[in-house]
């Protein structure tokens, strides 16, 4: 593995009984880059983050953080945001963060605590308990948690979850800012709009097993091209397309590799009546379902 | 990235947390303070006023001497007939009156009259002074009829040596008392660690508290917290108990109370019985889905833990039995059996050290599984591990 990695991953291996959930999985994640760690449910994601947390122990394989094998204080350099439960809810929210942020095992001012919750605008929100806050204010909260000791390495498990499109934007900003001061950031979610907006590289899972591993826009160029149709009729057999994705007046055509498109496009001509046609390298969603449907 | 200042230790921050908000809990507050004031004062207001209230308030007794062998003394009024003592008993004057037969020497019939129920403990030993009188014996013999006994015991060990260890019920009830309040410390700390791992289930933290610290730290940050909650409890318990027990006939009991290796043993014992006790718990509520479940599958170590008290009576009579024996290597029942037993009967130096061998190698084997199985626990969600799973979990690496 490269030295730049801040996180690197060798051949790990994670049973439950006879289950095996991780099978030999290998990858590597940059210094202040932000990272997709992608999978179907039940892939294996949430295995690995607790594994790369030291929560979980793998059967075999090793995890190596910041350049060295996993040691209890490397937890006070990690920042997590599960993708779902939570935090104690008959506390106030300032309690609860300086509790968090004691348990990383570093000290957090007062100061810095009511900077963050403001920054989240939560400030209002200070000393009220965890439980009267709503779902995307807690998940705010938990950002919060996640990144007030100023880990090295941030993982977040579906952070957009739960936020409505402002707070969505707002997060997405954050993260970025974070990125940008460099933090190094492993973000598994299943909204593939986002990992396409936001991931330099990507390592998709499924069933324990690694199917695509590397830098985003590689990745999709070496699954070509698709069309983006708007139309009115029905659509033909067409060769040069390896699947349709047909919404009825929409579809999604999947191209083989050297098909002709202006061939493509006449033939369409003939039979519908098109409204929209454009050609376009093939969406993180495509090839997510296409490489997790096989 | 981070200007890392001087490290927290993170076992004591769980433990302070826990505690802290343990005891700003309404429950805590209601069972530490107002439940043992529930108790004391019923029991101090009765022990206070009940023989008052019984006799008629402090009122004298009357009678009517039919035989001519009593004499008016202080709280007793002699009336010359049931006549007069029923008119000053409707007045208020007296609380009852009784009437000595006059073939009373040789029936020992005595009639009580009294409105409502009513008792009057000292008539027998108003009489008894009475015909000690009539029958003319010296006072320092009818002063010893009277009290036969002012008892000193002087307890002896194997060598005949007198023992230490203040008089002899004292020494009886200073363990015995330590091995309830023993019970009741590892009940209550217990109880609140239960709480609040339940909780935590509940919530789902159990991950994000992972995340921060290890499962070792958690648990035993979580023990400490919980076990001060505990200390706490007992503390103001037993201050309570002190206070009541000083202002009552008690009282000169407590001055014979010593400080002895009794109660060095019995902080001992508290320490050790009550990490077995909340290990065990952590790890039954860390597998429970919720606070209810968590209480059921912890049953089987309260139950466990109240063990020496369904004994207690069988312990009172055969402390050396083979039974109270292997009760005080047991280590669930240890620490309360052998407190107990101390306090009936000469438990060996030999029997105290296995018994405290095998609760400290109990101990250092449930903690190295319970680390595992509190982790394993903590992140489970739903559904309550079955026997393999947690064999499962205890070979975790």
């Amino acid at each position: 593995m490269e030295e730049n990695y801040s996180l690197s991953v060798e051949n790990l291996t994670k049973r439950f009984g006879n289950k095996t959930v991780l099978d030999g999985i290998s990858f590597g994640v940059k210094k202040s880059e932000i990272f997709g760690l992608l999978g179907p449910n039940g892939a294996g994601k949430t295995t690995m983050i607790r594994i790369i947390l030291d929560i979980l122990r793998p059967d075999s394989g090793s995890v190596s953080i910041l350049g060295s094998g996993f040691k209890e204080e490397i937890k006070g350099r990690i920042g997590y945001l599960p993708e779902e439960g939570g935090l104690y809810r008959k506390i106030k929210v300032f309690e609860c963060v300086k509790y968090f942020s004691e348990l990383k095992g570093y000290p957090v001012t007062d100061s810095e605590i009511d900077g963050w919750l403001k920054k989240l605008e939560l400030g209002e929100y200070r000393d009220r308990k965890v439980q009267e806050l709503s779902k995307g204010l807690h998940r705010k909260l938990q950002f919060i948690i996640s990144v007030i000791h100023k880990p090295d390495i941030l993982i977040l498990d579906e952070p957009f979850y739960g936020l409505d499109p402002v707070n969505k934007m707002h997060i997405e900003s954050l993260i970025q800012e974070l990125k940008n001061g460099g933090m190094t950031i492993i973000m598994s979610t299943h909204q593939m709009d986002e990992v396409e907006k936001m991931c330099d590289r990507i390592l998709l899972i499924n069933k324990g097993r690694t199917v695509l591993y590397g830098i985003l826009g590689e990745i999709k160029e070496r699954y070509g091209f698709s069309i983006g149709l708007e139309y009115n009729g029905r659509l033909p057999k067409i060769s040069g397309v390896s699947r349709v994705i047909d919404h009825g007046n929409e579809a999604e055509l999947l191209l083989e590799k050297d098909a002709d498109t202006q061939a493509l496009l006449k033939k369409l001509a003939d039979s519908v009546r098109i409204e929209k046609f454009e050609v376009k390298t093939r969406s993180l969603n495509e090839i997510f379902i296409e490489e997790v449907g096989k | 990235m981070n200007k890392r200042n001087r490290p927290i230790n993170k076992v004591l921050t769980v433990a302070r947390y826990e505690f802290f908000n343990t005891v700003k809990k309404k429950a805590f507050l209601l069972t530490a303070l107002f439940l043992p004031l529930l108790i004391a004062v019923p029991i101090f207001l009765s022990a206070t006023y009940l023989p008052n209230l019984m006799d008629g308030s402090g009122k004298s007794t009357g009678f009517v001497d039919d035989a001519g062998l009593l004499a008016a003394s202080a709280g007793y009024i002699k009336y010359p007939d049931v006549d007069r003592a029923k008119e000053a008993l409707l007045k208020g004057d007296i609380s009852s009156f009784f009437v000595v037969s006059g073939d009373y020497l040789s029936t020992g019939k005595v009639t009580r009259y009294s409105k409502g129920i009513s008792s009057n403990p000292g008539i027998d030993a108003f009489l008894t002074e009475n015909l000690l009188r009539y029958a003319k014996v010296n006072d320092s013999v009818a002063k010893r009829i009277l009290q036969p006994s002012v008892l000193v015991v002087v307890s002896l060990d194997d060598k005949g040596n007198v023992k230490e260890g203040g008089s002899d019920i004292t020494s009886f009830l200073l363990p015995y008392m330590l091995s309830i309040l023993l019970f009741l410390s590892i009940m209550t700390s217990s109880s609140y660690l239960m709480q609040g791992i339940g909780e935590e289930k509940e919530n789902r933290t159990g991950e994000m508290l992972l995340s921060s610290i290890s499962a070792d730290e958690l648990l035993k940050g979580k023990i400490l917290g919980y076990g001060a909650v505990g200390l706490l409890q007992v503390g103001i318990w037993l201050t309570m108990g002190l206070l009541v027990l000083s202002t009552s006939q008690f009282a000169p009991l407590l001055a014979g109370i010593k400080l002895t290796w009794i109660m060095g043993l019995a902080v001992v014992y508290f320490i050790l019985g009550y990490a077995l006790f909340s290990v065990s718990i952590a790890c039954a509520s860390a597998i429970s889905p919720t606070a209810k479940e968590a209480q059921q599958t912890s049953s089987i170590f309260t139950m466990l833990a109240a063990l020496p008290m369904i004994f207690s009576q069988f312990i009172i009579l055969a402390p050396d039995s083979d039974i109270a024996k292997a009760l005080t290597l047991f280590p669930y029942t240890a620490p309360v059996i052998t407190m107990m037993r101390i306090s009936l009967v000469d438990v060996s130096l030999q029997e105290i050290a296995a018994s405290l061998g095998i609760l400290l190698v109990t101990i250092f084997l449930v903690l190295k599984l319970a680390g595992k199985i509190f982790r394993m626990g903590m992140l489970m969600q739903g559904k309550r591990p079955g026997l393999k799973e947690l064999i499962g979990f205890a070979r975790e690496k």
